[in-house]
């Protein structure tokens, strides 16, 4: 059943009108030439909206009871909506029972009936039968066969839908109303309501203080996941709220699967969609800081930790380019490609919080190497030759620094570490930033990243899992860095000869670089066992090149470096062994 | 022959400005004033304005498309004229 609708009938005729001498035009333009072929097609798809959809539905209403009354006996039927007298379509004018159910409710009622239905828990609905029965969400409860949710919610939604749209004063009443109602959030996903308020009802229900309620847990997950599935931005305007956002992070609340689909849609494919958008982004993640920094006793959820290292493949750029460990209390800057200032991010102390919380889960520490590691890979690849005197060593060697300090298990950095070194030989730099992938659209581009960082992460774990946790050798994070970022340097001047004049290791024979090529082909291969050997094994081959070592020991005396190489200030908790 | 062809290619650049100027003139571009929530209200109608606006922004992109095709045909055009006045012999 189609959702009412209400018209002012004589524009609705007017309309009409339009509609058919705009399809006549264009059933009337011709154009056979071969670069016209593409705009041929864009007329065809206006002319097919206007032909199954507007056409259809302006005949229906100028058929129905409602206008035929009207256009006979003039002013039948007309109801109110604010100042203006309006007709339903398919409206009740003669006295039968009304098309829609709830269309003759007052607003009242139809908030009561919303307010009634929202005392439920969805972990134990009663059904026909008088037995509990169990749900995940309240999507599942509308697919199944319960009288209520799978028949009447659908047309509640319908019904509130159409008073949102049509009165502005109403769904002001409304928002305000989720408190009490917190099914009116949830209807955003089940009939078509105007974008912003789907934005204003998730900020509403996130805003709740009261969270014991099932009904609330599930309206806040439906309406998330529609704002969501609005686009993007619509996410990014649910985060700058300071309130809600407090409520994304926290654990328990938000399913986790939402709140990381949530925080990259706002955090990192709006700001791809819309680079205007990054000074809100940056907002948004100073906000985020903020509060993981000392406000979660028990840290934040995993969605997102896991939606916030993912974000961070953008992210990383603005935060790296001014991060210099002086004192914890020293602001962090951001800043954007072109070297703009974002603003601060937060203290040095703040972000090591920030990383630590985000790196509570598995699947986030490994998402997290796999970052620095792209990261790494982009920084090199843009410095090209300049490598050797720029700042570019640098910002990679106090971002890992930083991820390094934030750390507080061993396991923790074990496994972004066995991440980063996995992902080293897959030269993920495209990803980094905000507009790398231009071929791909936001979503393409975090889906495909998803994708790789993925099959990383189960590449790490199958590779780390094979080791004997008592034998396990110490991967720290500071030293794969180091070490990363040395294969790196090498990697570059190996495949791009024209950079060797710049980097100052022209003279070096082919038979020379391919040496170094095939042992870091052995690194990236090895397991942690062999590792450690392997790299010593470079490290020699290259001292013994006076070009390369010189270049080396450029690299290796850039700010951060040495602090890499320090032993790692972590809790060794339990027996470090690694991630399964 | 270039200058027939030459020829050719600016009819062609022709026809698809005139193209550019019909989509232009469209009454399509103008239903969604007609249509807004003066005139129906309700789910279905911001159905119907989402997909039409969508519509007429392909097609507004597409006219931009025609608009680029018709100057690159001129440029053919052009060369080729310059080709036969450069070329030795009667003209």
């Amino acid at each position: 059943m189609s959702p009412p609708l209400a018209y002012q009938p004589d524009r609705i005729q007017a309309l009409r009108r339009l509609a058919e001498h705009a399809l006549d035009e264009l059933r009337q333009l011709r154009c056979d030439d071969s670069e016209a072929l593409d705009a041929a097609a864009s007329i065809r798809r206006v002319q097919r909206v206007l032909e199954l959809d507007w056409m259809p539905l302006l005949a229906a209403i100028e058929s129905s009871d409602a206008m035929v009354t009207w256009t006979a006996s003039h002013r039948v039927g007309l109801f109110a909506i604010g100042h203006t007298k309006w007709l339903r379509f398919g409206g009740a004018s003669n006295g039968e029972a009304p098309p829609w159910p709830y269309s003759d409710v007052s607003d009242d009622e139809l908030l009561r009936h919303l307010e009634l239905a929202g005392r439920f828990t969805p972990a134990a609905v009663v059904d026909s039968s008088g037995g509990l029965v169990a749900f995940d969400s309240i999507a599942d409860m509308v697919r199944s066969d319960l009288t209520f949710w799978s028949t009447d919610f659908p047309d509640l939604c319908a019904e509130l839908s159409w008073r949102v749209t049509a009165d502005p004063a109403f769904a002001d009443r409304a928002i305000a109303a989720v408190g009490t109602s917190p099914l009116i959030a949830a209807a955003t996903r089940f009939a078509a309501f105007p974008t912003d308020f789907t934005v204003r009802a998730l900020r509403a229900i996130l805003q709740r203080p009261d969270w014991a309620s099932g009904a609330v847990k599930a309206s806040a997950d439906a309406a998330a996941a529609q704002v969501v599935a609005n686009g993007a931005g619509d996410a990014l305007d649910v985060l700058s709220d300071r309130e809600a956002l407090r409520s994304i992070l926290q654990p328990g609340l938000l399913d986790d699967s939402v709140t990381e689909a949530l925080l990259v849609a706002g955090l990192h494919e709006a700001v791809v969609a819309d680079p205007d958008r990054l000074i809100d982004g940056a907002e948004v993640l100073r906000t985020a800081v903020e509060l993981t920094s000392g406000t979660f006793d028990a840290g934040i959820s995993v969605g997102a930790s896991r939606g916030l290292a993912t974000t961070m493949i953008g992210w990383i750029d603005p935060i790296a380019e001014d991060v210099l460990y002086e004192n914890d209390t020293q602001e962090v800057l951001m800043r954007d490609s072109a070297g703009n200032d974002l603003g601060p991010v937060g203290t040095y102390a703040a972000l090591k919080d920030f990383f630590g919380a985000v790196m509570r889960d598995e699947q986030a520490q490994l998402t997290m190497g796999t970052v620095l590691s792209a990261y790494t890979d982009r920084v090199v690849a843009s410095a090209g030759g300049e490598i050797r005197n720029g700042s570019a060593v640098q910002k990679i060697a106090h971002f890992g620094d930083l991820l390094r300090d934030a750390v507080v298990e061993e396991q923790v950095e074990m496994t972004a570490a066995a991440a980063a070194a996995t992902a080293r030989r897959e030269q993920l730099g495209g990803f980094v930033g905000f507009s790398a992938d231009a071929l791909l659209t936001a979503t393409g581009a975090r889906a495909a990243f998803k994708f790789v960082a993925g099959e990383i992460a189960d590449s790490a774990l199958d590779r780390f899992s094979d080791v004997e946790a008592d034998t396990m050798p110490s991967l720290p994070l500071g030293k794969v860095t180091y070490d990363s970022i040395t294969l790196t340097v090498l990697e570059r001047a190996i495949d791009h000869p024209s950079e060797r004049v710049d980097l100052g290791v022209e003279g070096v024979s082919d038979e020379e670089w391919a040496e170094l090529a095939h042992r870091i082909e052995d690194i990236d291969r090895a397991g942690p066992a062999e590792r450690d050997g392997l790299i010593s094994g470079l490290r020699k081959a290259a001292s013994k090149i006076p070009q390369v070592d010189a270049l080396l020991s450029d690299v290796h005396g850039k700010s951060g470096m040495e602090t890499l190489l320090e032993t790692p200030v972590c809790q060794v908790i339990g027996n470090p062994s690694v991630p399964t | 022959m270039s200058q027939y062809e030459a020829q050719n290619l600016r009819w062609r650049a022709r026809r698809l400005r005139d193209l550019a100027v019909k989509i232009d003139q469209l009454s399509v571009f103008g239903l969604m004033a007609a249509a807004g929530d003066d005139t129906w209200v309700g789910p279905r109608p911001l159905d119907c304005r989402n997909r039409l606006h969508s519509a007429n922004q392909g097609l507004h992109e597409a006219r931009q498309q025609v608009l680029w095709s018709a100057t690159r045909l001129d440029h053919r055009a052009l060369h080729l004229e310059l080709l036969a006045l450069a070329a030795p012999g009667p003209r």
